[in-house]
């Protein structure tokens, strides 16, 4: 952004608020005047989506998988609509394959994709690092430090979408992602959209024209080589030159909280490299240190450059996530002074974790309370179900990435390696996502194995964004409904059932036929995520005390809402042997009821 | 607050579901509005499952880090005891802490595998001494006829710290952030809160 047009739109300003970076990438494809959001729900980029959906003039929707939500943005740019697509990294896994090629044709409308990383792995399967997507499909990638810069780096990379004709990354991690920082607003640019023009030499990858595109792709890479030496997103700060600090993102703000008297190389674009500009800053001072996060990608391509003489991420970290201690026990190791003291600990106390459980009144509780019963090989997914892992649920044997329950269950089934029944358990969500492909393999191949959707019609884990089950769209405006019962007949499933995951009994009986049953069969559960969209409360059971023997078997459902606590044992004569079922918390789901051997849970009277 | 050089740290603990990111919230359009510059930086997405909270809240005339430094808080604020007891070595030796009685068992202690940490209180004022201040926002919230307005309880008797920012400026917070047919209670829990400490 040049200084005149940088003070006009000061001028403009529509006020100041705390966005968190998430809020503000969708503030940025508002004032950058994208016209279509595309993306698919991923903690940490969830809330971007969500956020833009909120902007009349943008069309926000949730696709079926980031492959999608990528190949749609595609056709909106290919329209010349400025366009964004958000996903969390491992989602760009998914669609790495548009993303590549899509490098090759390049793009009439300004393409940004907002990638968001997980350094420390706080939700993720996988810490990596999208600026090595960015190398692969040879695009420039952004790296913003805070909201603002969130903000203003999604018009940035627009601008240079269409110079350059190519899609742009802008890369988040979760501290960026999720922190708040102080925001300037700023008006909406409308950009005309040109429409759809033919040019079949450039958009069609058959691998005569293809070939013709590599070339323009190796050239569009050398003119951004020379660009990011001059760019105003790449900027030197000078202080004392005794130590130079080359780094990006969040890990600018952690070096500049406990080095700030250090000078900075703030690197805003992490893929191309500015060679000279490096090397310069390199040569003006005594000491020069890398830090960046995830994965060492300015140090692997400064060794590139013939650099050797640095300070890198061994001294800082090999895995999680960088914070300002990490910064500061690192730069320490690495014999660098620093003006402030260190931390002055009290006492270190053993506290007990809190991991993440299902919900009080999940309706993924009972039907893997029953998987459990049958002792069944327990193929998964990802989504809340996944938590069924833990103890002391611990019903689920496998999770490997979005949709492979059911590729990884025909597979064991045809060695036929398993003494035990085989299940695939996968939610509605996950098997739009990538579920169906699979399901096709199994019926082809006639494979005998029972596929669980846990449908409870909303993709939950991530905060309950709708999907094609819900019956509505990203802006809550209504739609229809994917019929999944009918969906699983038409590729070919002979048998479907459908149960009520709270009815314990009813699920081992259906569960038993399905597994008898010779070829692929499908059983649905047909329960909805108690808190999304709609928070669902029953009446409350309660536990009588008199019944009550203190067995803990009511404690094996895994559910927050039932429990001891020291409090309880207090008013209690069973002492520590006092369960109580927290009556805010439960939603009446009576899963816990059913396993009480004395009936000693019971439906709070009214 | 007198001094704008220096950069305020809070934290903020508790359990998913108890509100804590709200509480974090109403913080942030009180000190934003009074024209400091505000970073805070919570991890969410599986918090809603019961899993643990934080927030880290730093205001100051120019903030760098969304985290704060190991050791470097003044002031803490815990919705749960376990929670509070977790982070008391990020606690500066001076500084001031807040804590919700409520004990919520986590699901190692509902099996058996171990133990609720005793003497929390204890352990906290044998260290800050009368920096330490015990609050039971479930049972004010319950009075006042909710027991979910307890975050804003807490709220309440944070706000005595900054004896400079005006009870209108925490009420207007308040306002902005929560549906109109809440802001009778969480305006009484509020000024209850403010009692309590």
């Amino acid at each position: 952004m040049g200084k005149a047009v940088g003070d006009k739109r000061k001028r403009e300003s529509e006020g100041r608020v705390l966005l968190s970076g998430n809020e503000a990438f969708a503030r940025g494809a508002y004032e950058a005047g994208v016209v279509l959001a595309s993306a698919y729900p991923g903690t940490p980029s969830s809330e971007i989506l969500l956020n833009v959906a909120g902007y009349k003039e943008i069309i926000a929707d949730w696709a079926a998988n980031e492959k999608t939500a990528f190949e749609i943005g595609i056709g909106a740019a290919m329209a010349g609509a400025r366009t964004m697509v958000s996903m969390k990294q491992p989602g760009v896994s998914v669609a790495l394959d548009p993303l590549l090629n899509w490098s090759h044709t390049g793009t009439p409308g300004g393409f940004v994709l907002v990638a968001c990383d997980d350094p420390g792995q706080h939700s993720s399967q996988t810490e990596d690092d999208t600026r090595t997507y960015a190398k692969l499909a040879r695009v420039p990638c952004l790296d913003p430090s805070d909201s603002m810069e969130a903000k203003e780096f999604v018009g940035e990379a627009l601008d240079l979408s269409e110079k350059f004709d190519t899609p742009v990354i802008v890369k988040s991690t979760t501290r960026v992602s999720h922190s708040k920082t102080v925001v300037d607003l700023y008006p909406r640019r409308e950009y005309p959209i040109k429409g759809f023009e033919r040019n079949p030499n450039k958009y069609v990858v058959v691998p005569g024209r293809a070939i013709l595109r590599e070339t323009e792709v190796i050239k569009r890479l050398a003119t951004l080589k020379e660009y990011v030496e001059t760019s105003p997103l790449n900027k030197v700060e000078w202080n004392s030159k005794e130590v130079g600090i080359i780094t990006s993102g969040i890990a600018y703000y952690y070096a500049k909280r406990v080095i700030p008297e250090a000078s900075f190389l703030k690197l805003g674009i992490s893929f191309p490299l500015p060679e000279k500009m490096i090397k310069d800053f390199a040569s003006k001072v005594k000491k020069l240190v890398v830090i960046e996060e995830t994965r060492p990608f300015f140090e692997e391509e400064m060794k590139i450059m013939g650099m050797h003489d640095f300070i890198g991420m061994d001294y800082f970290r090999i895995q999680g996530e960088l914070s300002p201690e990490v910064v500061r026990e690192g730069l320490k190791k690495a014999g660098i002074g620093m003006k402030q003291s260190g931390p002055v600990a009290s006492a270190a106390i053993d506290a007990p974790p809190r991991p993440p459980t299902m919900c009080a009144g999940c309706p993924h509780r009972g039907i893997f309370l029953a998987f459990k019963k049958i002792n069944a090989n327990v193929f998964s997914d990802i989504g809340c179900y996944t938590l069924a892992f833990a103890p002391p649920i611990s019903a689920l044997h496998t999770a490997i990435c979005m949709g492979a329950s059911i590729g990884n269950a025909v597979g064991v089934a045809k060695v036929g390696g398993s003494d035990k029944p085989i299940i695939a358990a996968i939610g509605d969500g996950t098997f739009v996502h990538s579920g169906m492909t699979p399901l096709y393999d199994a019926v082809y191949t006639q494979t005998n194995i029972t596929v669980v959707i846990l449908d409870n019609r909303i993709t939950a884990m991530t905060g309950g964004q709708p999907a094609a089950e819900s019956g509505f769209r990203a802006n809550g405006s209504p739609t229809v409904t994917v019929d999944l019962d009918a969906l699983v007949r038409g590729i070919g499933v002979k048998f479907v059932k459908h149960v009520d995951p709270y009815d314990i009994k009813g699920c081992i009986e259906g569960l038993k036929e399905a597994i008898a049953f010779e070829g692929p069969a499908v059983v649905l559960t047909n329960r909805p995520c108690v808190l999304m969209p709609k928070k669902i409360k029953g009446t409350s059971y309660v536990i009588l005390e008199d019944k009550c023997t203190g067995c803990g078997i009511c404690m094996t459902v895994g559910c927050p809402a039932v429990g001891m606590s020291d409090q309880a044992a207090k008013k209690s004569k069973k002492g520590e042997k006092a369960r109580i079922i927290d009556t805010v918390l439960c939603t009446g789901c009576s899963v816990c009821a059913q396993l009480c051997p004395q009936d000693a849970i019971q439906l709070m009277e009214k | 607050m007198k001094d704008n050089g220096k950069v305020t740290n809070i934290f903020l603990s508790g359990v998913g579901g108890q509100g804590a990111i709200l509480a974090s919230n109403i913080l942030g359009e009180v000190f934003i509005k009074a024209g400091y510059d505000v970073k805070k930086s919570e991890v969410h997405g599986m918090a809603q499952r019961g899993g643990d909270v934080t927030t880290h809240f730093r205001f100051g005339k120019k903030v760098h880090s969304p985290l704060i430094k190991y050791g470097d808080v003044d002031y803490l604020l815990s919705f749960e005891l376990l929670e509070a007891i977790r982070y008391i070595n990020w606690v500066k030796p001076e500084g001031k802490i807040i804590i919700n009685k409520q004990e919520i068992f986590p699901p190692a202690v509902n099996l058996g595998q171990m133990a609720y940490p005793k003497d929390i209180e204890k352990t906290f004022k044998k260290y800050f001494k009368e920096n330490v201040s015990m609050v039971d926002g479930q049972g004010i919230a319950k009075r006042l006829g909710n027991v979910q307005a307890a975050n804003v309880v807490l709220v309440g008797a944070f706000s005595k710290f900054f004896p400079e920012v005006k009870d209108q400026q925490w009420i207007e917070a308040i306002k902005t952030l929560l549906a109109p047919k809440l802001h009778d209670l969480n305006v009484k829990a509020f000024y209850e809160g403010k009692k309590a400490l």
